[in-house]
């Protein structure tokens, strides 16, 4: 009943335009999704029905689904034409979408460890419409994937080379043919470093370490029992077990921590295909999606202390436009790089954008005065820290200013040291950060609006903020937006940014 | 449609651009203010929503004197506090609008659209004309019997996706985003 077996068998070069049907494991994967969507019902089925009846009613809640499901997935036909991808739906009501080659940006994939065993891909073909995808294949095999990917690119890189874009575009062979260029591969040590840095993944660790408990794995550990028996005895030993219990729990959530990177990232590996970066990561399931040169908004390079330490940087991109906003934008989407060392740094920037080199641009501090204004902030903060403190532990806390007070004003002077724009030919950058610095690259093709602002502290001083917007910006924890200018500096690089911009063409 | 100065200077230093009336007059690259019948608008607004808090919280008031819920003194202080609450909001709705109209400056050019906006904290909001994904021009009831418009300007930004430009009178609204989707007569040179 599957159209795609004897297709797959022969796999002609050339693509055919005969309709064809998902995966027959399609329906393995939907029942599945639905049997996840029913656990709730199913564990009251399993309460409250009796003995025999408990698989009627599972068929009762399931039966339905399936054969919708199953009528869905008759109807769900695709074929690929020329210059476009057709996917009809239904039989009562037909729904033919005719999505064009050309417009598609992305084709995402991901294969679960269960996907892999019967050899299909998840698959979402993204146009720049944005919201949702403009067609999900779920589910296609391995073979079917690679067909439909090559011909989408083979389509695509044809006006393109005629337009003569990108490096070493190929000459009417389909792009597949091209071998793609290797830019990073992070090596497995430096994904454990960056699943020592405590701030990832630690929301989801709580979240497993609160499942745990509601399970009662702890009780299953006899741990509480140990803490019991530990608090019945004396003072000493308890404080011993609690700390104990602690550095164990911090040893847990580091390790968690640490598999989730490599889960997720597990042989990252980023490559260029024409004007192309495609993205594959993944231990169990493997993700793998395309970053169109031309979709880049925004660049973003993090040095976190302690890759830092260690000459390394991690590279993210924002993106905008095609599905996935959101929480289902594709993890893959933003790693652009996990982990580069510093010396490889340049070389990956100038493959995101011919011109782009921090080393030339021309930093420039923040107002001459901006220190100042630093250093009063500092010096409030510390004191409310304090007089909190004092509340606390009356009356040593007092104490605390000793700590708080040169902390804050080291920090003060660090950040203000370490904060640095620059006007490049290509856009603005920006810099900040004393723990975790960070560098943020802003074009001026992607430049949506520039904002300045003037608090009542900032005009009496004579300064002002400014801030640049592009599309999807916020998700890499990094924006232009540069305090404490002086307020003439910061009027004219805006008035600047938005004549460059204006000239600047936003096709891209 | 402006009756202001910097409107009248640009109509005399005009011929830059080749382009009719109305649309010329708004896209000279100065800065204008809002149209002030768009005060009169937000002081209804605000007097309405004065006369409408004002009359939830006295019954409270009344009720509470007439029926001897509180001591005397609590009274006077409610009554008082209430007075208090509707002169402030009564004071704020007639001042306001007016300050808001004098910080609020927008500018239309071939760069793009500058708006400048904020009593206190003062913003100047800038897109360039490419950027312009769409526009809206809405009305709300009041603003319709005052010949005014908001205008709404989207983009494909985050923070800055849509800009909005409450209080233009409705033909600058019009002309206003007329020239800014209309990039083939006079593009940027």
């Amino acid at each position: 009943m599957s159209a795609e077996a004897p297709v797959a068998r022969s796999a002609p070069p050339a693509v055919d335009s005969r309709t064809r049907r998902l995966h027959a494991s399609t329906l393995v994967f939907r029942f599945l999704r639905h049997a996840k969507g029913l656990i709730l019902p199913v564990i009251l089925v399993l309460f409250f029905a009796s003995e025999d009846q408990w698989e009627l009613w599972l068929g009762v809640l399931l039966a339905p689904a399936m054969i919708y499901e199953v009528y869905r997935y008759l109807g769900l036909r695709y074929r690929l034409e020329d210059d476009e991808l057709v996917v009809t739906q239904g039989f009562l009501f037909k729904n033919e979408r005719h999505v064009p080659l050309a417009r598609i940006q992305n084709i995402d994939s991901s294969q679960s460890l269960l996907h892999r065993l019967f050899g299909v891909v998840d698959v979402r073909v993204e146009t720049a419409s944005g919201g949702e995808p403009e067609a999900e294949l779920k589910v296609l095999s391995v073979r079917m994937f690679d067909e439909v990917r090559q011909h989408v690119f083979a389509g695509r890189k044809g006006p393109e080379a005629a337009a003569g874009s990108g490096p070493g575009v190929g000459d009417g062979a389909p792009a597949d043919a091209r071998p793609a260029r290797s830019l990073n591969r992070t090596a497995a040590g430096d994904l454990l470093l960056l699943g020592l840095d405590p701030g990832r993944g630690l929301g989801m660790v709580f979240v497993v370490l609160g499942v745990a408990w509601q399970l009662g794995v702890f009780e299953g550990l006899a741990v509480s029992e140990m803490v019991k028996s530990a608090l019945r005895t004396d003072g000493k030993v308890a404080l011993l077990a609690s700390i104990a219990l602690a550095a164990a729990a911090a040893a847990l959530v580091v390790l968690l921590s640490l598999l989730a990177t490599l889960a997720v990232l597990y042989d990252f590996r980023l490559e260029r295909l024409g004007d192309e970066f495609r993205v594959q990561c993944g231990l169990l399931t493997r993700h793998s999606t395309t970053i169109p040169e031309r979709r880049i908004q925004f660049v973003a390079i993090l040095e976190p202390w302690l890759s830092r330490w260690l000459g390394r940087a991690t590279i993210k991109v924002e993106t905008a436009g095609g599905g996935g906003e959101g929480e289902r934008a594709p993890l893959t989407r933003q790693w652009f790089v996990p982990l580069v060392r510093r010396d490889a740094l340049p070389a990956l920037l100038r493959e995101i954008h011919p011109r782009l080199d921090l080393d030339a641009a021309q930093w420039l501090p923040l107002a001459p005065r901006a220190i100042r204004r630093m250093r009063k902030e500092a010096v409030i903060v510390a004191v409310a820290l304090t007089a909190g403190a004092l509340l606390l532990v009356r009356p040593w806390g007092g104490l605390a200013i000793l700590v708080f007070l040169p902390l804050l004003l080291w920090h003060a002077h660090q950040l203000e040291e370490r904060t640095r724009y620059a006007r490049t030919p290509y856009g603005v950058v920006y810099r900040t950060g004393v723990l975790t610095r960070k560098t943020g690259v802003a074009f001026l093709d992607r430049i949506q609006a520039v904002r300045t602002g003037e608090s009542p502290f900032d005009r009496r001083h004579g300064m002002a903020s400014l801030h640049v917007d592009t599309a999807g910006a916020g998700k890499v924890g990094h924006a232009i937006d540069i305090p404490y200018l002086e307020r003439d500096v910061a009027q004219a690089l805006r008035e600047d940014l938005v004549a460059a911009a204006e000239l600047a063409p936003s096709s891209r | 449609m402006f009756e202001t100065e910097s409107d009248r200077s640009s109509e005399r230093g005009q011929p830059a651009e080749a382009v009719p009336g109305r649309r010329a007059a708004i896209a000279d690259g100065r800065r204008h203010p809002l149209a002030p019948e768009q005060v009169v608008a937000d002081r209804i607004v605000g007097w309405i929503l004065t006369a409408v808090f004002g009359t939830l919280a006295l019954p409270v008031l009344v009720l509470g004197w007439t029926m001897d819920w509180f001591p005397a003194w609590l009274d006077w202080l409610l009554g008082a506090a209430w007075v208090a609450f509707v002169g402030g909001l009564g004071w704020t709705s007639q001042r306001w609008p007016h300050l808001e109209h004098r910080h609020t400056r927008i500018r239309v050019g071939p760069v793009g659209l500058d708006l400048w906006r904020g009593v206190f904290w003062r913003r100047v909001i800038s897109v360039p004309r490419s950027r312009v994904q769409h526009t809206d021009v809405t009305q709300g009831p009041l603003q319709r019997k005052y010949g005014l418009a908001t205008l709404t300007v989207h983009t494909a930004g985050t923070e800055h996706a849509k800009v909005e430009v409450a209080g233009l009178s409705h033909a600058t609204a019009l002309a206003v985003r007329d020239y800014l989707l209309c990039r083939e007569d006079d593009d940027v040179g």
